[in-house]
């Protein structure tokens, strides 16, 4: 199956030269796989053809799961749909809320009432998938964004998967208190979620300007600048504030909830304490998680 | 299996002596005259039938033991275990002792007056010797052998290039495309674990560094077992302008696996708390600073130090997955490998293949054959090897010879 036509060797000096001989074998391989996955009929010209489209995009820059963006990018057991600018899934998220979704199962009432998830920040909607797949009984959940392109693309990765009836995608502002009233019918309706999780937009505006161009050029600002222009702290934080003060405010949440975010390098710290701050003794226990690099990546408050 | 047409090409085994089982088959039954056919047999089977004997006693114990015993401890369910497993030697023993009993009865019928009682026990004797020699042949080695503990297990297969670079790989890939041909001859499924080609470099090259391969199907393990060892090359590599000759090496490496975890987690268990899970390369701050694929995992099991590595697929979670099934694998093998060095130390034969570098087989590419050094088994039709046909054969034959040294060890019991 493998092709071993005379244009792979230039495409792989082409990849080689561009992210080095280690990543180009690899990544080669991957594209080949990709494109047989996608159309297993694919003609050798057409084959080709795509090949040497995605050898010149990812040779240009362009990160591989959005080369690769319509073929699916792994997340855990799942195949998620990649699309720039949307925030492309990262295994540090895979790993947390992989665990969470454990946690759900273990701490889960012998009722098979539904537990239900929001997803705050949700781009491709792979958290509120995740979750459903790992989670041994049935999950609800809802999934915000304020980007078009990220609520579009995430709806149709539901939809793929065939969770249009679990899982629903809604466009709008976090800081905006209209939608924030919607949000907060929503979740009355429910009686406020069992679960809010988020990977909300956590890096400091210095660290921003410094982050590698393959992050940089292609995804998108909205998803990744965690400061506020009225911030005064430039700390990343402004998310994980405004995210607790809705949870204070309204019956967002269920009493004994459990909420789940995801924060940058040396940021635990920060946000266990905003958490604390603004829910006092709502919470019973507040758990640093690590990610499979050891890094502490996650903060989960159990109400 | 039906080999009449290829016994055509004779097979060259080199000089060593076949273990038969005591010395019914080399030797004429010398009949002296105080001795007839029957108690001849039994003094040329001396050996077997005292084994066959001693297991029947230990049947009766065991039985006694059960009835004695109450309660069902793991010693009970062990000895139910056992008791099952000798009941179709003590069935044949039944028969084995009745056929004698009936056999003695007609000596006394030979010296009748009447002719025709005569000729009929004459029938008889004849009959029953035949029943008789074959179970000493047949029957009792066939049940003595213990039945094999691995055919429940699939097996995966580990190639690696050795010594010879390039024209190493470019074997690796022939051996391979041998074991996918054997595989699909005997009906198992073969799944690519993962495979690691030679990089780039001179275009087409074709070449595999490394490849693991999982043959499913019930009895796969026990058929590619034998092929464990270091397998070796001489042909003129594709890339050889002169014609010279050149000799390389691989390694391949066969494990044990079963879809069933239940079935290994019984006698075989892993502590999660014993593996040390890495995942390749620091990423920095992690998390959104970076979006560089990165999915390699390494699984070190600390008590052994065992350690498998996996970055085959864009999906950490399947390389994770993957590597847990190698390192089962690995740690089942090895738990194999002890049992079978436990047994051998307390047996005086010499169980062959158990070294892992052992050079085990070469493949003469200008002289057109493949010999297996264990059993001295020269094939001289290497293109029928490599197309799977004839491995079956050189598979069968170190099966045998690995059933004749448990016997000869059961004899020297």
């Amino acid at each position: 199956m493998p092709r071993l036509g005379k244009s792979t060797d230039l495409l792989y000096r082409i990849l080689n030269s561009s992210i080095g001989s280690e990543a180009a074998s690899r990544e080669l391989r991957w594209m080949k796989e990709a494109i047989y996955e996608g159309r297993p009929k694919i003609s050798g010209v057409d084959f080709d053809q795509t090949l040497e489209t995605y050898v010149r995009q990812r040779a240009a820059g362009t990160p591989l799961a959005y080369v690769l963006g319509e073929s699916n990018q792994p997340f855990g057991p799942l195949s998620i749909k990649c699309r720039p600018p949307t925030l492309i899934p990262r295994p540090e998220t895979e790993d947390w809320v992989t665990r969470l979704g454990e946690t759900i199962s273990s701490v889960r009432s012998k009722s098979s009432r539904p537990i239900s998830v929001l997803d705050i920040c949700t781009g491709t909607g792979c958290i509120p998938m995740l979750l459903s797949h790992t989670s041994r009984g049935p999950i609800t959940a809802l999934g915000v964004d304020i980007s078009r392109s990220a609520v579009d693309l995430a709806t149709e990765n539901v939809a793929d998967a065939g969770l249009l009836d679990r899982i629903q995608i809604l466009k709008g502002d976090l800081f905006d208190d209209a939608f924030v009233q919607t949000l907060f019918s929503t979740a009355t309706s429910r009686d406020g979620f069992d679960v809010i999780t988020s990977n909300p937009p956590y890096i400091p505006q210095k660290e921003y300007d410094m982050l590698p161009p393959s992050v940089k050029r292609y995804e998108d600002r909205l998803a990744l600048l965690g400061d506020r222009e009225e911030s005064q702290h430039a700390d990343g934080l402004s998310f994980y504030h405004r995210i607790v003060e809705l949870i204070g405010k309204g019956r967002l949440i269920k009493e004994h909830g459990i909420i789940a975010v995801e924060h940058g390098l040396g940021q635990s710290a920060a946000v266990q304490g905003i958490i604390s701050s603004a829910l006092g003794g709502r919470v019973r226990r507040v758990e640093a998680w690590k990610d499979q690099w050891d890094k502490e990546r996650a903060v989960v408050a159990f109400l | 299996m039906f080999r009449a047409a290829i016994r055509l090409n004779f097979r060259v085994r080199s000089s060593r002596p076949p273990i038969r089982l005591a010395s019914t088959a080399s030797k004429p039954p010398a009949q002296s005259q105080n001795l007839d056919v029957v108690q001849q047999l039994e003094k040329d089977a001396s050996r077997i039938l005292t084994v066959v004997r001693r297991r029947v006693e230990e049947r009766d114990t065991l039985l006694k033991e059960d009835a004695d015993s109450q309660g069902s401890s793991a010693a009970h369910i062990q000895r139910a275990k056992t008791l099952k497993e000798l009941e179709p030697l003590h069935q044949a023993w039944t028969r084995w002792t009745e056929a004698r009993n009936s056999f003695s009865e007609t000596t006394t019928l030979l010296d009748d007056p009447d002719p025709d009682i005569r000729v009929l026990a004459a029938e008889e004797r004849a009959s029953l010797t035949e029943v008789l020699s074959e179970h000493v042949k047949t029957v009792f080695p066939s049940l003595l052998v213990p039945p094999s503990t691995t055919k429940h297990f699939s097996a995966i297969v580990e190639l690696k290039s050795g010594v010879g670079g390039d024209e190493a790989a470019l074997f690796v890939a022939d051996v391979l495309k041998m074991y996918m041909r054997l595989a699909s001859a005997r009906g198992f499924r073969v799944e690519t674990v993962s495979i690691s080609q030679l990089e780039g470099s001179k275009g087409s090259g074709g070449g595999i560094k490394e490849a693991i391969i999982e043959v499913q199907g019930e009895g796969s393990y026990d058929v590619f077992r034998w092929e464990s060892g270091v397998h070796r090359v001489q042909r003129v590599p594709a890339t050889e302008s002169q014609g010279r000759v050149h000799t390389s090496t691989i390694t391949v490496m066969v494990l044990p696996t079963s879809d069933a975890p239940e079935e290994t987690e019984a006698d075989f268990k892993i502590d999660e708390k014993d593996v040390k899970i890495e995942v390749m390369r620091a990423r920095g701050a992690g998390g959104q600073h970076v979006n560089r694929t990165e999915s390699a995992v390494r699984l070190t099991h600390i008590p052994t130090g065992i350690s498998v590595s996996m970055q085959d697929s864009r999906s950490q979670h399947s390389n994770r997955a993957k590597a847990w099934q190698i390192l089962r694998a690995r740690l089942l093998d090895r738990k194999l490998q002890e049992e079978q060095t436990e047994r051998r130390d307390n047996r005086r034969s010499i169980i062959k293949g158990a070294d892992r570098s052992e050079k085990i087989r070469t493949y003469n590419f200008p002289q057109n054959r493949v010999t297996d050094h264990r059993i001295g088994l020269t094939i001289p039709n290497l293109d029928s090897v490599m197309e799977g046909e004839e491995l079956e054969y050189v598979i069968d034959e170190l099966q045998k010879d690995h059933e004749e040294s448990v016997m000869a060890d059961l004899l020297n019991e």
